[in-house]
């Protein structure tokens, strides 16, 4: 037939070029070195100068740091140092707060050489995810570890985090075998990956593939040092350039212009409903999601909302406001954690919105946080009084 | 062995190193997610 010669044809032909068991053998030498070459590259810090996350090696642009990538940055630290991980939201990455002013490098500063701060916090990020199993690994490697945190008092803790877009960092540590037990989670992992069983298979199917084949590791690792090979619309300007490269965006700034005023009570306007009684005990029980040597060493951080928009409630919207405060540190403490209540007496311009802190914010917060990280320093044994 | 055996052998070795790092690649390239999230302030 002549299709079946054809075909015999061309077979011919490829077998004249290549030989099929001499590819099939390199092939998996192939895959094998570039899972070795993850491996090895990761096995330290791939970090040049690293000050926090920012948007160009995020997920926004698609730059996932993985979580041997973290413990490597950590890892680097001298063991005589008490690392400070900071983690959380937007506010504790510094939104509003250029390198130059951002607010963990004064408390830096003010911690001074025994302890090293390092900012995990996310933009789109939570106190569930990121910083604290980045915590948790350090924790588990017999490390002096602090975290620190900031959440939002309408928030709870998630066994995976909060934000779906950061689950994978959990998997990614837990297919590594960097986290502690917590029972806790376990318990509350279950019913979460009851109600999302697709989006666990794929994120557990590629954790346990990258814990092997270190992809993800490798291509990031490449992404920050040399070409980054994802096209992005957020890095188009030179989509290919390495991220180490790219300067961080972030800058002194002040986004009260940028929302209306109605549109921005209307947020706030979420903080004022009172928190029920089952919602304060949800937030009590899910502080056990943190495993305990991590709770031991959290100062997790509530932070009031601007007073520009706050001040503008009717008094009872603002009762409510001030008493959800009280109600989720009320409730965090019962769980076990140590809780800082960051925002009180502050003026509109320690804020660059109606969440996030300015320049003069930060130096309130990091003069607030360093006291009681030096204090749970000391009960932790960390360091000599 | 004659000059085109060593010539193939090194070709096909050659193209399947380069498969398998390909492979690799795609493994991290197709995990990404399809529409990152865009941070918004709210």
């Amino acid at each position: 037939m002549a299709t079946g010669g054809r075909a015999a044809l061309e077979v011919k032909w490829l077998e004249r070029v290549i030989q099929p068991k001499v590819f099939l053998v390199f092939f998996f030498i192939g895959v094998a070195g570039a899972s070795c070459a993850g491996a090895l590259l990761t096995s330290g810090s791939m970090f040049e100068s690293f000050k926090r996350v920012n948007y160009y090696i995020g997920g926004e642009t698609l730059f996932n740091i993985t979580a041997r990538q973290l413990h490597g940055l950590l890892s680097e630290i001298p063991e005589d140092k008490v690392i400070v991980v900071v983690g959380g939201t937007s506010r504790f990455f510094g939104v509003g707060q250029s390198l130059d002013h951002l607010w963990s490098n004064k408390l830096q500063d003010l911690l001074g050489d025994d302890y090293k701060v390092v900012n995990l916090a996310l933009r789109s990020g939570r106190p569930d995810q990121f910083g604290n199993h980045a915590a948790e690994a350090m924790i588990a490697a017999g490390r002096k570890v602090i975290y620190v945190a900031d959440i939002h008092v309408t928030e709870r803790f998630q066994p995976a985090g909060t934000f779906p877009s950061y689950y994978y960092i959990f998997y990614d540590a837990a297919a590594r075998g960097l986290l502690l037990p917590s029972p806790g989670r376990d318990a509350a992992l279950s019913a979460f990956e009851a109600a999302n069983s697709e989006t666990v298979f794929d994120l557990k199917v590629r954790a346990l593939a990258n814990s092997f084949l270190n992809f993800d590791d490798l291509w990031t690792y490449v992404g920050y040092k040399y070409v980054f090979l994802a096209w992005s619309d957020l890095t188009k300007d030179d989509p290919f350039m390495a991220r180490k490269l790219w300067p961080d965006p972030e800058t002194d700034r002040s986004l009260y212009d940028f929302y209306s005023i109605a549109d921005m009570m209307k947020y706030v306007g979420t903080f004022t409903a009172p928190l029920s009684s089952p919602s304060i005990n949800a937030l009590e029980a899910s502080v056990s999601v943190l495993p305990e040597p991590l709770r031991r060493r959290t100062i997790m951080a509530t932070i009031k909302l601007s007073p520009y928009y706050t001040d503008r409630l009717p008094p009872d919207q603002h009762a409510s406001y001030e008493q959800n405060y009280v109600s989720a540190c009320a409730a965090m403490v019962r769980g076990g954690l140590q809780v800082a209540e960051l925002g009180d007496g502050w003026a509109k311009d320690d804020y660059a919105d109606s969440q996030h802190i300015s320049a003069s914010g930060g130096v309130k917060a990091a003069m607030k946080l360093a006291p009681l990280v030096e204090s749970l320093s000391h009960e932790l044994g960390y360091l000599r009084p | 062995m004659s000059a085109g055996l060593i010539g193939r052998f090194i070709l096909s070795a050659a193209l399947g190193i380069g498969a398998g790092v390909v492979l690799h690649f795609m493994l991290y390239r197709f995990g990404l997610p399809a529409h990152p999230f865009i941070y918004q302030v709210f």
